[in-house]
């Protein structure tokens, strides 16, 4: 679940900005464990400030269990075929940023069909309410800049967890900015609405995905370690665009306890209590 | 990725003659597919059946059974250790492996709940190995809405086992081993374990 982006003015955008270049400064001054095990599971983690990270998450879970939960509960009363509506007007809200990053990414194929889907469900699918199929074998697949960042080689950066925006990397973070100005909310709302829409999307997202959500953290060790690695996993398959196998299978294949083993048909693992 | 290719390339018989080749799955690899398909395809069959049932002991004894039969979960335990596999004291791995059984159990037991009215069907599979092949299905929730999920397997004498399960491109193995990793550079191995049955407990007592 994903808190949308703060976006819309330009003062929003200069506070998001601050904070982003403050999280990359006291990241860049925090320095690695000296033990080899620590610094090994410390650079995979990818999150050099997590102290801070934690505590805005902690603000982040308040803010939702305060407001976004019970907001949902509203949400969930509201008939399906209505909360289908939602979900298609947000998804048409998007459609402008996918065609752009698309191109960007010389995926001109769904930079198309992302172009064709948002003046069609923007018209004649009243504002986005309907999704209109266009023709398309499947509908465009979501592009943002943060993606584009990625495909010309930029590098993830610190993972950071923003105030009301959730789980991000600093390329991620910087991909938002961008973001918020391809955003048709930003220029069809007055000032500072554009965060009702944010918050809608929130409530949106995670009254259709609650019972996994709260699934998840309820038998969570560790919920924010567990959203950090599943934001990261997420968005590396964004980037490659769904395709192939999951990254983590590579882990499989470069771990020495089966990559020594590989092809041999068994495991062959020393088992304590097995003799070694 | 053809779409990447020259033109001139593409339009090139004899180039796509040999690009057909390189891309054919070898022949070490061939017909572990349809052994890795049909294994998945029956484990979660029976995984579905048992979700069927109401919670409690019995789910959990005939989940504990499916998992045995279904995953390696010494490999996977012993893979969500990660860095931390090589330095961990003999004692605290002989604890922690059925603590991870324990923990998965109980817990992934108490989900299923939340996953009743799902179907499954395998799409297609792969092999990497004689032994090695990854198998790709789709669970459909009650509502329509279609998630891919991808098994990575090995074979061995016992049959097939699973060591990780991707649910769209999510990975189970990789967010555990994320999150022990977590819990252990704040309060060690011991203290996974810890944690790991106190989780366990509380599953089990909750809807008693």
């Amino acid at each position: 679940m994903e808190i949308a982006p703060a976006r819309g003015t330009v003062g929003g955008l200069a506070r998001l900005a601050a904070s982003v270049l403050l999280a990359a400064a006291v990241a860049a001054c925090a320095s690695p464990p000296e033990e080899p095990l620590e610094r090994a599971a410390w650079i995979e983690a990818n999150d050099p400030i997590e102290d801070v990270n934690r505590q805005v998450f902690a603000f982040d879970m308040a803010v939702f269990d305060f407001v976004v939960r019970p907001l949902s509960e509203l949400y969930g009363a509201i008939p399906p075929v209505y909360r289908q509506g939602v979900r298609n007007v947000f998804n048409n809200l998007h459609m402008p940023a996918t065609a752009l990053n698309s191109g960007l990414q010389g995926d001109w194929d769904n930079a198309f069909d992302a172009g064709v889907s948002f003046f069609i469900n923007t018209t004649a699918g009243l504002g986005g309410v309907f999704d209109i199929p266009g023709g398309f074998g499947e509908a465009p697949r979501r592009e943002d800049f943060g993606q584009t960042l990625a495909v010309w080689g930029a590098d993830e950066g610190p993972y950071l967890v923003l105030p009301l925006a959730g789980p991000s990397t600093l390329r991620d973070t910087a991909g938002r900015v961008v973001d918020a100005l391809t955003s048709p909310l930003s220029y069809l709302l007055p000032p500072g609405w554009s965060y009702v829409g944010d918050g809608v999307e929130a409530v949106q997202e995670y009254g259709d995905n609650r019972d996994q959500i709260e699934a998840l953290r309820e038998s969570s060790l560790d919920f924010y370690a567990a959203m950090r690695s599943l934001y990261r996993q997420h968005r590396a398959r964004q980037i490659a665009d769904g395709g192939g196998d999951p990254l983590a299978f590579d882990l499989l294949d470069s771990d020495p306890l089966l990559f020594d083993t590989l092809g041999e048909g068994t495991l062959g693992l020393d088992l304590p209590g097995e003799g070694g | 990725m053809l779409r990447l290719l020259p033109a001139a390339f593409a339009r090139c018989p004899a180039f796509l003659a040999v690009l057909a080749v390189l891309l054919s799955p070898a022949p070490a690899a061939a017909g572990i597919e349809e052994e890795a398909s049909a294994f998945v395809d029956e484990r979660g069959q029976a995984l579905i059946g048992i979700m069927e049932q109401p919670h409690g002991q019995d789910r959990r004894d005939a989940f504990a059974a499916w998992l045995e039969e279904t995953f390696d979960l010494d490999a996977l335990a012993l893979l969500a250790l990660g860095s931390y596999r090589s330095s961990a004291p003999p004692e605290e791995l002989a604890a922690y492996l059925p603590a991870v059984k324990r923990y998965v159990v109980a817990v992934y037991e108490k989900r299923f709940d939340a996953f009743s009215g799902f179907g499954f069907q395998v799409l297609r599979a792969r092999g990497l190995s004689a032994a090695d092949a990854v198998v790709r299905a789709q669970a459909t929730g009650p509502q329509g809405a279609a998630h891919i999920v991808d098994f990575r397997l090995r074979g061995g004498e016992a049959g097939f086992r699973v060591l990780d399960v991707a649910i769209e491109g999510l990975s189970m193995l990789k967010t555990q081993r994320d999150e022990f990793a977590a819990v252990i550079r704040k309060h060690g191995l011991a203290g996974l374990i810890a944690r790991l049955d106190d989780m366990a407990r509380r599953a089990t007592a909750e809807g008693e």
